[in-house]
């Protein structure tokens, strides 16, 4: 982090930039320390199952950043539908929503920062998981048309934004009438103190 | 951001229904007064063709807004019990809502944020049951808002119309009446009302109050609407067809309304539907109209700014797709 700015003077197309190089980060070194958790271990103690984990390359899951293990199960996604995953990051939850839409269906993975992308594209490959499109974009301006997608989720991504409504209503604009949007997000059981606001790292966790 | 904020602020900003699937430790931070939430919202099904209609253009709300219905006191609360009474109200059914006046200036200062100056409707209830009705309508006037007031006319006597006929803004008073004679119109609102509510207009006429005759055809008075409007005539005031709804007191005296023969409407009357003109405000809330104040799936939210946004707009025409009175409106609106 270059600059130390609080949080309250930055530009919402600043924090965008730092989430970007800070995800950039992680997803090129992602056994250093942050302020938040990171990788395997992390994901099996949020409730992945140890054999899912084991079963897929190790490269999926090392970056993963995600805060729920249910996210996936509780979209009820089925097959042949066409999924959009903001903020797919390393590509966990993207492989099981690829299961999950199996070859008829789509999934749409996108995230700001590039080399998780790149690790998400690398392991997809590996797999052999063709009905997935990877794109680097940001959740607030999404560069697909009205109406195109069923399901939306994303697991732990609008804390990592100043501008969650323009998110939200990008969401509801791709989704196809009587379509879902599933966020997992961690939230506050109070309001965030002062300092706690003003924390740029804090941003981030 | 707490839990509330996230489903009020985001979510609830682009859809009009969350739902929480799950709460959850978090265990990304060490944050202990975080956890997680999965919450899910669908968008709107797409109306079928034949019931979509225009959009209602919310550029702003100043031509969104045509009208807001201001309910001085619960929709329930009146000293009648009119058989064919929507809410059902009637002198027994004690609701100590009244309308305060630091509400009204909540609302002026929201409408002129919005740059908003609709017509206001003062109904109820019989909005006349507020005790400080008159300073309430003093502010309205003096804030330069075109308004109306709709009573059943027992509690305008001479000073009344006095006070009434010194707004300068008062566009006119609306009086309830369902037959051309004590007979026919004391089945329906009451013994004595007939002539009680004929006095209220001649005092209001004695001092050149504007009045309008609200009239609900229904199957009982259909034969005798001609009488009603030749009365009106003679009284110089204009008459209003009004819908009869099959809720509350018409629900349950089963009434009919009548089959009015659209050919003969004058042409004046405004086509367009209530919650396409406005939003209605009743004991501290918005809702999608009038009709609908008592149904909790017409409550828009607590401001006009959440009761004109999209997520609303949205929400207004689904209701049009599933409620009964909205058919009232969209086959027979005057």
């Amino acid at each position: 982090m270059g600059s130390r700015k609080k949080i309250g003077e930055l530009t919402p197309a600043e924090i965008r930039r730092l989430v970007a190089e800070k995800y950039t980060t992680v997803a090129q070194a992602p056994q250093a320390r942050y302020k938040f958790r990171v990788g395997s271990a992390y994901a099996r103690d949020l409730g992945y199952p140890v054999t899912l984990i084991a079963s897929l390359p190790a490269a999926l899951s090392e970056a993963f950043t995600g805060v729920s293990a249910s996210l996936i199960a509780l979209s009820e996604v089925k097959p042949g539908e066409t999924v959009l995953e903001l903020g797919c990051g390393g590509g966990l939850d993207t492989v099981l929503l690829a299961q999950r839409v199996g070859p008829r269906g789509q999934v749409i993975g996108m995230d700001c920062a590039g080399p998780m992308l790149e690790r998400a594209q690398v392991n997809l490959r590996q797999l052999g998981c063709s009905n997935v499109a990877l794109a680097c974009a940001p959740a607030e301006c999404l560069p697909l048309a009205d109406n195109a997608v069923d399901c939306v989720v994303s697991n732990g991504l609008f804390n990592l934004s100043a501008e969650k409504e323009a998110i939200f209503a990008e969401i509801e604009r791709v989704l196809k009438p009587g379509g879902r949007t599933v966020n997992a997000e961690i939230v506050l059981r109070a309001e965030p103190t002062q300092a706690e606001r003003e924390s740029q790292e804090d941003w981030f966790t | 951001m707490s839990e509330k904020g996230f489903l009020t602020r985001y979510v609830g900003a682009a859809f009009s229904k969350v739902e929480i699937l799950a709460r959850e430790p978090n265990k990304r931070t060490k944050n202990p007064n975080a956890y997680v939430v999965i919450t899910r919202a669908y968008k709107d099904e797409a109306l079928p063709l034949s019931l979509t209609r225009p959009e209602l253009s919310l550029t702003s709300a100043r031509e969104t807004l045509k009208e807001l219905w201001v309910f001085p006191v619960a929709p329930e609360f009146c000293n009648l019990a009119c058989t064919h009474c929507l809410y059902a109200a009637s002198p027994l059914r004690k609701n100590p809502y009244r309308l305060h006046e630091q509400e009204l200036t909540r609302i002026f200062a929201e409408l002129e944020s919005l740059g908003a100056a609709p017509h206001l409707l003062f109904t109820g209830g019989e909005p006349t049951l507020h005790p400080q009705l008159f300073s309430l309508l003093d502010q309205v006037d003096q804030q330069g808002y075109s308004f109306q007031l709709m009573t059943n006319g027992t509690r305008i006597h001479a000073s009344e119309a006095e006070r009434l006929a010194a707004f300068a803004h008062l566009r006119k008073v609306q009086i309830s009446l369902e037959g051309p004679s004590p007979e026919l119109n004391d089945t329906v609102m009451g013994q004595g009302l007939y002539r009680r509510v004929l006095q209220a207009i001649d005092e209001l006429r004695t001092h050149e109050v504007p009045v309008a005759i609200a009239v609900t055809p229904m199957e009982s008075n259909q034969p005798h609407l001609t009488e009603i409007e030749r009365l009106a005539e003679e009284k110089g005031a204009e008459l209003v067809p009004i819908l009869l709804y099959d809720l509350g007191a018409a629900t349950d005296n089963g009434l009919k309304p009548a089959l009015v023969d659209r050919s003969h409407d004058s042409g004046t009357a405004d086509s367009t539907l209530m919650c396409d003109k406005g939003v209605a405000y009743s004991e501290g809330k918005y809702f999608s109209c009038p009709v609908l104040v008592k149904d909790p799936d017409a409550l828009l939210g607590n401001s006009l700014s959440e009761a004109l946004s999209p997520r609303a707009r949205r929400q207004v025409r689904r209701l049009r797709d599933s409620k009964a009175a909205c058919a009232v409106c969209l086959k027979g609106s005057t």
